[in-house]
């Protein structure tokens, strides 16, 4: 009888095992699906040569990034990226960068390697490419040597290039960081590879649908996600938000991006929302303030408009709270305090008493008229309100504003042919590292620069030490002048910055969308829980 | 009927060079693509290594005697935006456009007819009241707020039915109505017209003396005559349908022409605008054209050509 109950009890145990191991099994194979909304497919490009910036969200579950990256923003990772280490010659001109071993490209197309990632970043430089970067790496990569398996050298044309590596991360939202298979390239022909994409990211290509989504399928295994979650992920186009509410509801989606006046709505619907910290703002410009004799070309009435403005009231009132006021010209706190700069020290009060006085000081008793440009901005729906709001708050102290609604091509257009002096809008604040921050300042207050607001031979001085330097930390400095000048003069009316809204379904509702522009930290919602 | 294809074919030659020059020259007045791709920190020589790369840099006579030496081949360029040959953008949105404009015409005829015949069997009374109304308030709503609705009720309260997107029959419903109901008024009213005329002559009178049930004298009798104007407007108005319904289907998410010309205009992809505009063009003349031949089929009394009548 006891050998009869020891017999069953072990009987019993060594099922209990292999019924474990079952659920384990099944907890690890990828299961159901995964449908994240966007705004649109960008270009609908799924080769990171012929996409461009906006299109990197569907690619980074494609593909690894060369340089890895915190979610949070802070900095680099050594962990999560195809990298394991880099080094910077002493004289700035060379980088060596070492790969990671044993990361493997989809549909058996073999182990990633240096040529690989030769291949992928001279085709970034080549003819056909239209990376947004493709510019930058033309002037100033010469050649990019494979040392062996593991290791490649980056060379520049004879300028230092510490900003290479900022580029290749997911601090840049564009999608120069990925790293395509060159036997799959070489296998598929241009035209197949572009139908059929080939990466090592935690999710393979299946099909791709023009004008409405992307379907792919999880891998057994990836080096960094383990065994994903879900066995497929979609990305599906969506351009009208009501409509993307309407698929979360019912459940037909999963994520989806929402203003910040319709997370009280969707709340009150059940649908769980998560903030991402940071993730833009509003930077409001004054076109050529060289420009003799208009009011933006006077100091006192920069200020003027400046203290008009109700920052706080702006962040309660439009972003439900869900931002706060900034008056650093164009980058988000996060990548602010990843410098070192007190960025708080910059705010403005809201005093229109001494803006009014201000004005009369630079003989403007009467106010004077201002062409506000106001368009819709991809990342910033609630743009043009920002911009009425503040023509409202301007109209108090005299101003007299008078709101001109264009497409932003228009504007880009007409800023960069210098047509409208003293005439503001707005752009969109990043949240990329402090090093992205240099090629941003030399485009709008260089001398030299595409966009350029000033002349001022002190900047230019700045922000040229800052181009040189190969030390960051030299750089580092450089750009905390920089910022300080610009507030010190009021060149800019940097407004506020604010979190990004995601309705999401209960099946996503513990993600941590992390703090990187245009990167959802997908990892996050991949790896098995 | 070969002087009347010929003729035609002129007419269609003559339309699309027009046209062609128009969208050219009228899509490059709306902007530079090239400050849309690049972000705001590139440089000069970044903006000209890539308008060097898109063939922007070309004198824009030069452009487009290219243009126009390509699209007679069949060749509409290079999509700025996707970088695939734009005819090919176009005609992979196209079943997806025609399956919507066929379902929502088809909802236009379920609703018009019916609507039509009661209407103007009973004028002024108060079927022919409702059918008005329905009619006016199609035509008067406009079709992104009707469309919003919809989804607000049936998607995001009820739930019963998708709210974007392609798929099953379901997915056609939403959208289908929005786009159809815009047709519902024109057709329902001209082919109401129509019938109160037809009703009203000799033919119509004498089959009533002679006992022919009067469903028969409105259906069979009445209906048939009053198609002409109905289908001249169904058959126009199905191949706009195809390509403008740029409304519906960026609410709905419908992968169609008109989302396509859209996304293009906002990007300034002019190959695809051009190609679209071009196709959809294409599109009116041949269904004019269809029009015209179907008019011998219900009316035997039209003859095409000079000896007509």
């Amino acid at each position: 009888m006891k050998k009869n109950t020891t017999t069953i009890i072990l009987l019993l145990m060594v099922l209990s095992l292999i019924g474990t191991n079952d659920i384990v099994s099944a907890q690890l194979k990828p299961a159901g699906e995964l449908k994240i909304i966007l705004p649109n497919l960008w270009n609908e490009a799924l080769d990171p040569m012929l996409s461009m910036a906006g299109g990197r969200a569907a690619l980074e579950a494609v593909y690894d990034c060369l340089i890895g990256a915190k979610p949070d923003g802070s900095g680099y990772s050594k962990e999560t990226g195809v990298a394991t280490d880099w080094q910077l010659s002493p004289d700035g001109k060379v980088w060596t960068i070492y790969l990671r071993k044993g990361i493997q490209f989809h549909r058996g197309f073999g182990e990633l390697t240096a040529e690989d990632v030769q291949f992928s970043l001279e085709r970034l430089r080549s003819e056909r490419s239209v990376a947004t970067q493709k510019g930058y790496l033309k002037r100033t990569i010469d050649r990019i040597e494979v040392v062996d398996r593991y290791t490649i050298k980056v060379f520049s044309t004879g300028m230092a290039i510490p900003d290479f590596i900022p580029i290749m991360s997911p601090h840049y939202n564009s999608t120069e960081q990925l790293i395509v298979s060159k036997k799959a390239f070489e296998k598929l022909g241009e035209k197949g590879f572009a139908t059929n994409p080939v990466g090592s990211g935690p999710y393979q290509f299946v099909e791709h649908i023009g004008g409405q989504y992307v379907k792919l399928e999880a891998v057994d295994k990836h080096w960094r996600v383990g065994t994903p979650r879900f066995k497929n992920v979609f990305f599906i186009a969506v351009p009208e938000e009501e409509t993307s509410i309407a698929m979360i509801a019912r459940g037909d989606a999963d994520i989806a991006a929402i203003s910040q006046f319709n997370v009280k709505r969707v709340k009150e619907k059940g649908i769980d929302v998560i903030m991402q910290k940071s993730m833009g703002g509003v930077t409001v410009w004054i076109d050529d303030q060289f420009v003799k004799g208009i009011p933006g070309n006077n100091e006192k009435v920069r200020e003027a408009l400046n203290l008009a403005i109700d920052r706080q009231a702006l962040v309660d009132t439009i972003f439900e709270g869900k931002g706060r006021p900034m008056a650093t010209f164009f980058v988000t706190s996060v990548a602010l305090e990843n410098m070192g700069y007190n960025w708080r020290e910059d705010l403005y009060p809201y005093d229109p008493n001494r803006a009014r006085k201000l004005l009369e000081e630079a003989g403007y008793p009467n106010g004077f008229d201002i062409d506000i440009y106001v368009y819709p901005y991809t990342g910033v729906r609630e743009g043009p309100e920002v911009m009425q709001a503040i023509a409202g708050m301007w109209s108090t102290i005299g101003v007299r504003p008078k709101l001109i609604s264009v497409d932003y091509g228009v504007v880009r257009a007409k800023l960069s042919k210098g047509e409208i002096p003293g005439a503001v809008g707005y752009f969109p604040s990043r949240a990329f590292p402090w090093q992205g921050m240099l090629g941003i300042y030399k485009q709008f207050w260089e001398s030299s620069g595409v966009f350029t607001y000033i002349k001022s031979e002190e900047m230019d001085k700045i922000l040229d030490r800052a181009s040189r330097a190969i030390d960051p930390e030299i750089t580092k400095t450089a750009l905390k002048e920089a910022a300080k000048y610009i507030r010190k003069h009021h060149h800019a009316i940097p407004l506020l910055e604010f979190d990004v809204a995601y309705a999401v379904s209960k099946k996503v509702k513990r993600w941590d969308p992390g703090s990187l522009p245009g990167n959802l930290n997908l990892d996050s919602l991949f790896k098995s829980q | 009927m070969v002087s009347l294809l010929f003729g035609r074919f002129l007419q269609a030659i003559v339309t699309l060079f027009v046209l062609a020059v128009i969208v050219f020259f009228l899509s490059r007045l709306s902007g530079d693509p090239i400050e849309l791709i690049l972000p705001v920190d590139a440089t000069m020589a970044d903006r000209q290594v890539l308008r060097s790369t898109l063939g922007l840099d070309r004198p824009l006579t030069e452009q487009f005697f290219l243009f126009l030496k390509g699209a007679i081949g069949g060749d509409f360029g290079t999509s700025i935006r996707e970088r695939k040959p734009a005819l090919d953008l176009v005609l992979s949105r196209f079943p997806a456009s025609i399956k919507l404009a066929s379902f929502a015409m088809g909802v236009a005829i379920l609703i018009a007819f019916p609507l039509a015949v009661l209407g103007a069997v009973n004028k002024n009374g108060s079927i022919d009241i409702i059918a008005r109304i329905v009619g006016v308030l199609g035509q008067s709503v406009p079709s992104f707020w009707s469309g919003l609705l919809l989804i607000i009720i049936f998607a995001g309260h009820f739930k019963i039915l998708p709210a974007a997107g392609t798929g099953g029959w379901s997915h056609y419903l939403l959208p289908g109505f929005t786009l159809g109901w815009f047709v519902v008024a024109g057709m329902m009213r001209l082919l109401r017209s129509s019938l109160l005329e037809v009703l009203d002559s000799e033919y119509i009178k004498l089959a009533r003396i002679k006992g022919v049930s009067e469903f028969k004298v409105v259906c069979k009798h009445a209906l048939r005559n009053s198609l002409i104007p109905v289908v001249t407007f169904g058959g126009v108005y199905f191949a706009a349908l195809i390509s403008t319904a740029v409304v519906v289907e960026t609410v709905f998410a419908w992968p169609g022409l008109g989302r396509l010309a859209y996304d293009a205009i906002g990007f300034r992809d002019f190959p695809v605008i051009q190609a679209v505009v071009l196709f959809a063009a294409f599109l009116v003349v041949i269904s004019s054209l269809l029009v015209d031949i179907l008019y011998a089929v219900l009316d035997p009394r039209i003859r095409i050509g000079p000896k007509t009548m």
